[in-house]
Order: C-alpha cells, then structure tokens, then sequence
C-alpha cells in the first residue's frame, strides 16, 4: 500500500510535466489540426535555457522562490519567442498547403532543432542544478515526497490554471475556440486568425518551456535529444484525453504519467517506453477520438 | 494449361531482362572489368568491393540510395496512391531486416549457396513484413488521416521496443556478424523489381481504384469498391517490399540496432516521397535518391568547417522544400505528377 | 406520359424493385426523416420532390447504404438491404450520382469511368503484374464499354482530360456515365440539372429520359427543377419535414393541397 501512494506521488509529479507539453499539442491542434512534432524540441529547448538562467543567477541568488521565478521566466520567454518564429518563419507560409506536407515541415524544424542544439549546447548531458536545497518530507514510512515533486506539482497547477482562465474566460480564448471550429469563419467574423494563431504557439510553447525546466529538475539531465520521447507521450497524453480538449489533455497525462510509473513499479522498466505507444493504439483503435473528444460525423 | 505456360514465359523473359538490366549496370558501375573471375563476381553474387571507378565509399552509398529507392516507391503505394497517411514504415523495415538476418544465421547451414540465401533472406523478410502488415493494416483501417498516421506511428515504435526486447537478436546490443551478401546488383535488382510491381499496380484496374479511394472514397463504395479490401492489399504490397528492403539492408550493414528503425526513419522515408511528389513512382525515386546523397554531400562541408552541419542542413533543405516547393520536384502547381518516360 | 401513372401506381411486378417500409432516420434527436413507406416498380422513372431540407438526400444515403436507418427497413429485389454496406448495393445494381459532385479528380475522364467497372473484371493482382493476354483483353473490353458511355453522355471529345478541368455540366454527365458503368438497375440522380442552364437542362432531360428508356432500368431522380420533374417523371414522391405526404403522377401532385401547401407555406 505504502508502496502503491509512493508510485501514485511519482507518476502524478511525472504526469504533470506530460500535462504541461500536451497542452501546447492540443492547443495547437485544436486551431491548426497540426501535430507540431516540434513541440518536444521547444521543450528542450526551454531546460537548456533554465539551465543557462540558473548557471547566470546562482552565483547571485540563494536558492529559493526567487531563483525559481528567475529561471522559470527565462526558460518560459525563450521557448515562448521560439515558438513564436517556428510558427512564423516555417507553418505560417503553408497555412494553406496539405497536411502532410505541414507535417513534413514540423519534422524539418524539429530534426533542426535537435541537430542545431547538438552544435550549439553540445551533445554530451549536463547537470542540472535544483533550485531549492532538495529536502525531502517523510509521509509514512517509507512514503517520501521531495521538495522538487511538490514545486513541480504546484508549477504545474498554477499553469494549468492560468491557462484554463485564458482560455475560458478571455476575449482571446473565445477567438481560440472560434478558431478551433472554423479557421475560414473565424476569419469572416473579423477575428485576426494570423494573431489568435500567434499567440496559441506562444502559449503552447511557454508551457513547453516551463515544462523543461520541471522535467530537469526531476530527472537533471539535460541533452539536446531529451525533447523526444516526453514530447511524444506528451502526444500520445493528447490524444488519450481526446487531441484538441484542453481539459482532456490533463487528465490525458495524468493518467499516462501513473500508468507509466505503475507499469515501471510494478513489472518492469523496460515496458515503460512501450506502454505509452500501446496506449496511443489501444485509444485509437477503440475510441479514437479519445476520453473527451467529440465524435465527428462526416457529412454525406 | 496453355495459359499458364504464356505466363511462365512472359515471367521468365521479364526476369532475365531485368537480370541483364542490373547486370550491365553493375559492370559499368565497377569499372568494365573483362576478366572472366570479375565478371563471374558480380554474377554470382560475391560481395565485391572493387577499386576503379568505384571507391568502397561510393559503393556503399549506391547500395543505400537502392534500399532508400525500395523504401520510398514502397511507400508511394499507401502514401501517393491510397491516400493512407501512415507513419510506421521503418517498422515493416525492420521486421524484414530481423527477421531476414534470424533467419540465415539460425535457421540454415552457412554453408548454404549465396544465390539462394539471397533469396530466401529477401523473401522472409518481405513475407514476415507482410504478415505484420495484414494484421496493422487490418486493424487500423478504419481510421483515416491524422489519426491512421498516429497509429501506425505506435505500431511502427512498438515493433522497435518489442524487438528491443528480444535477446536473441541482441536486444539493446544490436545484432551483429550478420552474414553481409547484399551486393550492388542485388539492390539494383529488387529496387527495379519493386518499381515495375509498382508501376503495374498504378497501370491496372488496381492503381485507379486506389487512386479513386484517395480521391473520394464515398464515390469509390458507390462503384462497388470495397476500400477496406483495397487498402488492406496495398498494406500487404508495401509492407512486403518494405521488407525486403530491411533484409538487403541487414545483410549490407552486417550490425542491425534498433536506433536505425526510430520513427525518425519512418519520417525520412515520408519526406523522400513528398519531396519528390505524392503520388508519382519517378518522384518517390528521385526522393530516395536525393535524400540518401544530400546528407553524404554535406560531408565535404564537414571536412571544410570541421563541425558536423550534415544533419542541420539536411533538416532546413527538407523544410525549405516543402516551404516553397509544396508540390515536390515531381509535382506541378495544378496538381498534376510527372512521371520519367520509361515508367510512362 | 403523365395519363399512364395512373395504372401504375401499384407495381406491375409482383415485387417492387425498391421498397421502403417505415423508413425511420434521427441524428441524435434530428429527425432526418420520418416513417417514410414507398415502393418503386422496374423499369419507370420517378421523381423525389420536396422543400430544402426535406429529408431527400438522406433517402439516397439510406438506400445506398452510408445510413443505417434507425427503424423500419429497406428492400430492394424483395430484400432486406439494411445495415449492408454500400459497395456490396453498389454491385448488386443501386448506381448514384450526387448533389455535391464527387469525381475522382485526377484521374481522367475515361479512367473515372472504368473505375465503376472494376468489381465486374476477373483477374487478380497475377495477371495485372505479368500483364497477362487474359489481363490486357478484359482491360481492352472495359476500356470500350467505358468509351461507348463517354459517348452515349456526350464525353468522347473529353476521354484524356482530368476529371477536374471539366466544366460544370460535363462533370454531372460524367457522374451519370460512371454511375451507369455499374450496369445499375436502379439509377439515383441526385438534381442532375443544379447548375444547368435552360439548353443544358433540356438536352440532360431528354438525356436521362432516353438511357432510361434503352437501359430498361429504374432511376429516381431528386430536382429543384420542377419543370424537369413534371415532363419525365412517370411518379412522383413529395417529401415534408422527412415525412412522404404526396405521391402520384404530375397532374396529382401538381393540385394536391398539401404539396402546394409545403412549397408555398400556409397562411392563417
């Protein structure tokens, strides 16, 4: 029992990262109908600038809630201004071309992204420091909860939260969700698709970047090919809670975050990695339009 | 009895020319050697890796660029003609190479011929792929779009974990001392092999209902076509050639990782067609091509700036591509593919 | 024409070639159409009428097999055809057009054609491959049946053109010509002549009235263009708000209360 709430703390705090970089997918999707592979590279990205912001600001900060702000913010600008000019320079001039060549694109960026980081941060991994000392608080037992679980935890709701007010209570989001609907009509009724567009990458991405700096403190290695695999389940977390569904992505990686650290626990590691491709083609197979998704009829 | 005796010499003839096709084209490639003991290399199929024209480097590209050319036409078939968007072809590759290279060095003497072993590799790789692709095929059929790329997306990384998990072939490792047979002419064989299956599913009654799929399947029921059906075939073709692909690159490499089979290669296998223009066999070539020299081309420009920007350039020519030439270099504005003649 | 529905108005045949019975169809709580109960005799020409919206094309969905109706059944031959998928009616000899053209694009002309001729071809992916005599002489006969269509609409001239690059009215033709590949027995026109001028319109009539009369099939025909209806149709079905309130020959239908009512509204 003490066992399964140590896996549950685990795969919450994990979950929340996904959470976080399924969000940008799904809100992409949702105005684009684009999966932005490159997304898991901004993630990237966004943890090497935290791990700049913390190697400029440790020698004058103590470690604490300032140093955090400090580094969170950089990290979340630099990815924020990086998604903006992916979205402008690569997926802007193809609004209108197909799919997959958009896909295509997305591919481009993203490989760019890895390689280009390889030359510019260097391939090799690097530590990444915590911001506060790492304390570590004794629940039961055996049951321990450390002070980087409990920031992650607690970044990633204030987000998540700001997010939901963006999204569902501001002139903005009602654009964004026009635009969900219908790019074409949201352009007739006056709303500017170019800027609602902008905006939705720069949020997106701000997560992203938010989320790398998390995922650092968590597992503190930082290398320029670590946007991968998080960026993909990330992916396969929007699709579970139905791509496109701002709330379903959150349950999406919370429930892939647990599984993931149950199926770690509990069988074995080696089957982490797959299980959340089992999952992606389980969801699809079954209910492809996921947990929250709406099913679309197609018209005759 | 009559007509089957037509078709085995039709067949028969077909072959040969092909054969004497790829024949002449690896002699020329290797410098017109005139001895009796160079000439019987490249037709028996001994691995040469002659000096002359053709360095050891420039040979082993060649060969890449021939298993790139399988990959993408094979591909063309789902991508360029059905419409079916699917983004796990490295998978059907690597079935093929495992279980090709599993194949020769558990299941027969190594005493085995090398004509026959060349045979039997191509086609179990090809017929294992092939089953594999029935089945994801069979199951995944009933989506479309985004969400079929998506889920071939996971079968193609479940195969790689699931073949990472299998300590006979190396597991994490990677499989090695893979008998290495796969020769110049063999690869010219089977891609030429794979293009004109290609070209003649295209021509037939076959090719214009998948491309009648693509353009509208609600029409193509309405002409008593069964997609599922039609679409499951072409799942079985291209995993099939896929396959056989991944087994002449099992036996050229002589080290099989998992690494190679990523959702990466999946992607690159993706671009080499859309590069060249969806739907058009010359495109896919020249797409397969392409990508296989573009990368080993930026290797002079890593001589000279000392750093690797191989794969950075590579990345932005593929964007830059699809930025202003959305078409693909086979594809005209109006939508239209162009084909080179002696596929027409 | 219009004198002789009136001996028809039950089938000729002991069996109705298409029958209707109770025909329900909601979307969630939209009702498409509602208890709809009508059969269609071989060989006749019938016209399906009613306001926007009315439930028409819906009716052809069902019948085609995209819609499962939510109760009542569809039969057709003197069997039940719900819930069987569309290419199996298609073989079975129901062909249709439809309302928003659905050409194969790419393809040409002549290739859309011989597309409908696809399931009635032997051979397998062998003779394709190795391009077998069997292959090269099945493919030359499909290649003339499809020619001989192109002709009939009209089309010859236009046999190696892309489907789309086709005007308007000729991209309609072409819809009937693959539809009639199928060597249907039933023929669904979906408003043939939308977006038809008056001269178009006219030789399209007389079009459809003369493969029906050569083909010996049965066509149903959806039009706006009532002018259209009232010469060809043998009967007439009038739909309402997804329910059938009128059927009957041209002059029937034309001083039915209800009919006028539907079209024209009612005043209080």
């Amino acid at each position: 029992m003490e066992e399964f709430i140590q896996h549950t703390i685990n795969g919450l705090s994990l979950g929340s990262i996904y959470a976080l970089v399924a969000l940008g997918y799904t809100m992409v999707f949702g105005v684009l109908q684009l999966i932005n592979f490159a997304h898991g590279d901004i993630f990237m990205v966004g943890s090497f600038f935290g791990l700049y912001a913390m190697r400029f600001f440790a020698p004058h900060f103590q470690p604490g809630p300032v140093l955090a702000i400090l580094v969170m913010g950089c990290a979340m600008t630099a990815s924020a201004v990086l998604g903006v000019l992916i979205e402008h320079l690569g997926y802007k001039p193809m609004r209108r071309a197909p799919r997959i060549n958009i896909l295509i694109t997305a591919i481009g960026i993203s490989l760019f992204l890895e390689y280009g980081g390889q030359l510019v941060f260097g391939a090799s991994p690097q530590f990444f420091p915590p911001f506060f000392e790492k304390t570590q608080f004794h629940i039961f037992d055996s049951v321990t909860i450390d002070s980087n679980q409990i920031s992650i935890f607690l970044i990633a709701c204030l987000l998540m939260t700001a997010l939901q007010f963006l999204v569902f209570k501001t002139q903005f989001g009602r654009s964004m969700r026009a635009l969900s609907h219908s790019l074409d009509t949201a352009n007739l009724i006056g709303i500017n698709v170019n800027q609602v567009i902008r905006i939705t990458f720069m949020l997106g991405s701000t997560l992203a970047g938010a989320a790398g700096v998390l995922y650092a403190l968590a597992y503190p290695k930082v290398e320029p090919l670590m946007g991968v695999l998080p960026g993909l389940k990330a992916f396969v977390a929007a699709v579970l809670g139905g791509i496109g569904n701002i709330t379903g992505a959150v349950i999406g990686a919370l429930i892939l975050g647990l599984s993931e650290t149950y199926v770690a626990g509990y069988i074995s590691s080696t089957y982490r990695d797959a299980l959340a491709f089992i999952i992606l083609i389980i969801v699809l197979l079954v209910r492809p339009s996921g947990l929250l998704g709406k099913k679309r009829i197609e018209k005759v | 009895m009559q007509k089957i005796k037509h078709y085995l010499n039709q067949t028969v003839v077909k072959i040969f020319l092909l054969l004497f096709v790829s024949f002449l084209i690896s002699w020329v490639l290797s410098g017109f050697p005139f001895s009796d003991q160079a000439l019987s290399q490249i037709l028996f199929l001994k691995p040469f890796r002659t000096s002359g024209l053709l360095s050891p480097y420039v040979y082993s590209i060649l060969i890449l660029l021939g298993i790139n050319v399988m990959l993408s036409v094979s591909l063309a078939l789902l991508n360029g003609f059905c419409g079916l968007f699917t983004m796990g072809h490295a998978g059907f590759m690597a079935i093929g190479a495992y279980s090709s290279a599993s194949f020769i060095m558990f299941a027969i003497p190594s005493s085995t011929p090398l004509l026959l072993k060349l045979i039997a590799a191509v086609l179990i790789g090809g017929s294992m792929s092939a089953i594999v692709g029935f089945v994801i095929g069979y199951s995944s059929l009933r989506l479309a779009g985004d969400y079929l790329g998506m889920v071939t997306l996971g079968f193609g990384e479940i195969i790689r974990i699931a073949i990472l998990n299998i300590d006979a072939v190396g597991g994490a490792r990677g499989m090695i001392d893979i008998p290495q047979f796969t020769n110049l002419f063999s690869v010219m064989f089977v891609s030429a092999l794979i293009v004109l299956i290609v070209k003649r599913i295209r021509e037939s009654r076959f090719g214009r209902t998948m491309f009648a799929i693509k353009e509208n399947e609600i029409a193509a029921q309405m002409m008593g076509i069964n997609p599922t059906k039609i679409k499951v075939q072409a799942f079985v073709f291209s995993s099939f050639m896929a396959g056989m692909a991944g087994a002449l690159f099992a036996h050229s490499e002589g080290y099989l990782s998992t690494q190679t089979f990523t959702f990466v290669k999946s992607f690159e296998i993706i671009a080499m067609n859309v590069i060249g223009g969806l739907g058009s066999i010359s495109g896919a070539i020249v797409g397969g091509a392409l990508l296989t020299v573009l990368p080993e081309g930026f290797r002079v420009l890593q001589d000279f700036t000392g750093i690797d920007l191989r794969m950075i350039i590579y990345a932005l020519t593929i964007t830059l591509i699809m930025i202003f030439l959305p078409q693909g270099l086979m594809g005209s504005k109006n939508g239209n593919v162009k084909e080179f003649k002696w596929l027409k | 024409m219009a004198q002789m529905t009136s001996t028809i108005t039950t089938t000729t045949s002991n069996q109705p070639l298409l029958k209707l019975d109770n025909m329900s169809l909601y979307f969630g709580g939209v009702r498409a159409n509602h208890q709809v109960t009508f059969s269609m005799g071989e060989g006749l020409l019938y016209g399906l009428i009613g306001p926007n919206g009315a439930g028409k094309s819906t009716i052809f969905n069902v019948i085609t097999g995209l819609y499962t109706p939510t109760s009542g059944d569809v039969f057709f031959q003197g069997e039940s055809i719900k819930g069987r998928p569309s290419y199996e009616l298609a073989k079975r000899g129901i062909g249709r057009t439809f309302q928003n053209i659905r050409l194969f694009k790419e393809l040409t002309v002549l290739e859309n054609v011989m597309t409908s001729f696809f399931h009635q071809t032997p051979g397998g992916y062998g003779s394709a491959l190795f391009r077998t005599d069997f292959y090269s002489a099945n493919e030359k006969i499909v290649r003339e049946k499809s020619l001989e269509l192109l002709e009939l609409m009209g089309l010859i001239d236009n046999a190696e053109e892309k489907a789309q690059s086709l005007p308007y009215g000729k991209q309609r033709k072409l819809e009937m010509a693959r539809a009639l590949g199928l060597n249907p027995t039933l023929l669904l026109l979906d408003e043939p002549a939308a977006g038809l001028n008056p001269s178009e319109t006219k030789e399209l009539t007389n079009l459809i009235a003369k493969i029906q009369k050569t083909k010996k099939i049965s066509v149903l025909l959806i039009e706006h263009d009532m002018k259209l209806v009232m010469e060809i149709c043998e009967k007439i079905f009038v739909l309402d708000y997804g329910t059938l309130i009128a059927e009957g020959g041209a002059a029937e239908i034309q001083s039915n209360p209800r009919v006028i009512e539907a079209y024209l509204g009612v005043e209080d």
